[in-house]
């Protein structure tokens, strides 16, 4: 009975309010409009390209870009992991440190027409940040890519060539 | 639990918490939205051309309904909106946990807070809160309330 009294309360409640509702969406999206025009660097209203589509890579394909030598590959570890063992040739942007590390590899990645991230394993979270930094630095989204696996899974495959030693 | 609910200092203190968590998370996507559209995305929920506009609008709206809170002007109206959006962030949370996908939840523009029980248990708070605000009419603490008096004559 006296969820039936509220429910019916907060039906009344909706109904006479509705109007202002959207009358204050309505104010809030011609501000983001007007924002967003005003902005030094404003937003497109249309993406290119969704980033959550097609950002993960399997481990055929990492391994084929390997082979063929066709990605930039970024590892997104500590500066220590990195050093303990690495994919040769793969730059690091560690996610602590990662404004430091960008601008030492802004050029190559600038010119990469594909960048893989990759950290630890399935469950780190640097590669993702490490991916929202460089979209904020103006690197295309569309030339993103992460691996999922991580290092673990790379360190485990006989094939893939294995760099010790810090970041020149 | 209902006088303490109708208090009107217990509204204000609901509001400008409500109105600040808002407010702060408005200005953080409204800062980086480019941040907060990568987020979106992370959902898998939406369909790719909704992202830009979504992450362009929201954060205004989360910002206006948190402005009116806190300035105590159509709050019943602004506090449905914080209830409805409440919803919608909790619906999309709970798909992401359900679907086992671990990302940033976006709620406050890129802080790395991740989308899991915790932001959930927060939106649930946020949306008993604004509850609170829409069921039930402020009452001054003092105010004469005789039902609990019993009639001897």
């Amino acid at each position: 009975m006296a969820w039936s009294r509220m429910l019916k309360r907060v039906l009344t409640i909706i109904k006479k309010e509705t109007l202002r509702f959207i009358l204050l969406v309505l104010c809030a999206c011609t501000i983001a409009v007007v924002y967003n025009h005003t902005r030094p660097e404003p937003m497109d209203w249309i993406r290119e390209k969704d980033p959550g589509e097609d950002q993960h890579l399997s481990l055929t394909q990492v391994m084929s870009h390997i082979q063929n030598q066709s990605a930039l590959f970024i590892d997104a570890r500590s500066a220590s992991e990195y050093a303990k063992g690495h994919l040769d040739g793969a730059y690091n942007i560690s996610s602590t440190e990662k404004e430091f590390y960008f601008s030492d590899v802004k050029r190559q990645l600038k010119d990469a027409s594909l960048i893989i991230l990759y950290c630890t394993s399935s469950r780190c979270k640097q590669g993702e940040i490490v991916y929202r930094y460089l979209i904020t630095q103006g690197i295309s989204a569309s030339k993103l890519r992460l691996y999922p696996g991580g290092w673990a899974v790379l360190e485990s495959q006989k094939t893939v060539p294995m760099q010790i030693g810090e970041q020149p | 639990m209902k006088p303490f609910l109708a208090n009107k200092y217990t509204q204000l203190l609901i509001a400008t918490c409500l109105a600040i968590v808002f407010i702060l998370a408005a200005l953080l996507k409204i800062k980086n939205p480019s941040s907060f559209a990568f987020d979106l995305a992370q959902y898998q929920l939406f369909p790719f051309w909704a992202i830009n506009p979504m992450a362009i609008i929201i954060p205004w709206v989360e910002f206006i309904f948190g402005f009116m809170i806190f300035f105590g002007a159509w709050r019943r109206s602004a506090a449905l909106g914080m209830a409805v959006m409440s919803l919608i962030f909790m619906s999309a949370i709970g798909s992401a946990l359900l679907r086992g996908l671990d990302f940033d939840c976006g709620c406050f523009g890129g802080q790395s807070l991740y989308a899991g029980m915790d932001t959930l248990i927060m939106d649930m708070l946020i949306a008993g809160g604004t509850l609170v605000l829409i069921c039930v009419t402020p009452k001054p603490f003092h105010s004469k309330d005789t039902s609990h008096v019993i009639r001897t004559n």
